[in-house]
């Protein structure tokens, strides 16, 4: 119990951040997974994440994409190395943040990346930080508890309703990383590896 | 709605090694906004900032962000150099950033013609930009689903429809069109 209680904890204060750092964070991840050699998005991803601000009220949120749906990742022209290694034939990438601008509080995440392996059946990874408005009565806190549906938690499975629903329970990282690990479940390259346990050793080792 | 990324990496990259103009309401959001300019340049712009026209002329192969100390001593010093800017061919642009009403573009608009036009088309103001205009967003869902955002949450949030990554989306604009 006391493990579950201080990961929600965990998971509330995850909740503050500036939108704008939030956002620039991610539009470096986006930037380096759309750079050449292993371009996974379009070229200039980083400036595909839309800023949106409702008129007169503290909301902004951040979303990939022209038509907000996200964006396909564009696994046909990885390099021969990788195509093996890719299960996936086709993947889209989403992308939702909302903020509170005046309280520097993430508000709500979703990040998805739904496809279809080489056979054809569906394949879906999202992670969720449910809204935590004040019109939710149970705010960010849906299902029975925080070990069976953690606030910050993720979906695996064929499709995200798929039973059992699935619902791991997310380490407090912040939406660059999420974006970062998110990817690197479909593309494991080590281009895309943002921690590589060369560096962890080194940064574990006593100075 | 033109998104403000988009707008802003498209002035980037307009005029390859041109002058691009970021309009900043205020001070404090300067900064962020030269952040929001490093985060969209690519990788290869190498960008560095300055306040001085020198320096940013001594770079002709990285991204100059140019803050000012002085909006209109900047302004006139570029418009003074423009053929600076020429020989040799900047291969990134200048990124100047200029305050909403200041200084600065008023010395554009009224003593600096050649840097008015050596910048033309590549001004943008970020932050105007990413207001929504709901009444056309709410038009644009409604067309989109065939349901106002309310009414289309009523089943989303009895748990009447499935789970997919496009109804994620959907609920996620609907609530943030959505009246109270």
């Amino acid at each position: 119990m006391k493990a579950w209680a201080e990961l929600y904890r965990q998971h509330q204060a995850l909740r503050a951040m500036s939108d704008r750092e939030a956002a620039n964070d991610v539009r470096k991840v986006l930037r380096k997974l759309s750079e050449k050699p292993y371009a996974v998005l379009r070229r200039d991803a980083q400036a595909r994440l839309v800023e949106a601000r409702v008129p007169h009220s503290a909301s902004v949120q951040y979303t990939l994409g022209r038509e907000r749906a996200g964006e396909e990742l564009e696994l046909d022209t990885l390099p021969d190395v990788l195509r093996d290694v890719v299960a996936l034939r086709c993947a889209r990438l989403a992308v939702l943040l909302r903020f509170d601008r005046r309280a520097e509080r993430l508000q709500e995440l979703n990040i998805m990346l739904r496809g279809l392996r080489h056979d054809g059946s569906p394949w879906a990874v999202a992670v969720h930080l449910p809204h935590d408005s004040d019109a939710r009565p149970q705010g960010d806190r849906d299902g029975l508890g925080a070990c069976g549906h953690a606030a910050l938690h993720c979906h695996v499975g064929p499709t995200l309703d798929i039973a059992p629903k699935v619902r791991v329970p997310f380490p407090p990282l912040a939406p660059a990383q999420i974006v970062e690990w998110a990817v690197s479940q479909v593309v494991p390259t080590a281009e895309f590896e943002p921690a590589p346990w060369s560096a962890v050793a080194a940064m574990l080792r006593p100075s | 709605m033109r998104e403000p990324g988009v707008a802003l990496a498209g002035a980037l990259a307009r005029d390859e090694g041109g002058l691009a103009i970021v309009t900043c309401p205020d001070l404090d959001l300067r900064d962020w906004l030269v952040r929001e300019v490093e985060s969209l340049a690519p990788t290869d712009a190498d960008p560095f900032r300055t306040s001085s026209v020198a320096d940013a002329l001594r770079e002709p192969n990285r991204m100059a962000l140019l803050v000012p100390n002085d909006e209109a001593e900047v302004v006139r010093d570029l418009d003074a150099c423009r053929d600076q800017a020429l020989n040799p061919p900047r291969t990134q642009p200048i990124v100047l950033f200029l305050l909403r009403q200041g200084d600065g573009h008023r010395v554009l608009a009224t003593e600096a013609p050649s840097a008015w036009s050596w910048a033309s088309g590549s001004d943008v103001d970020p932050e105007k930009l990413a207001e929504l205009d709901i009444d056309a967003e709410r038009a644009a869902f409604e067309q989109d689903t065939g349901s106002a955002p309310e009414a289309w949450l009523v089943p989303w949030r009895a748990g009447r429809l499935p789970r997919t990554q496009e109804n994620y989306t959907q609920a996620f604009w609907a609530m943030t069109l959505e009246r109270s």
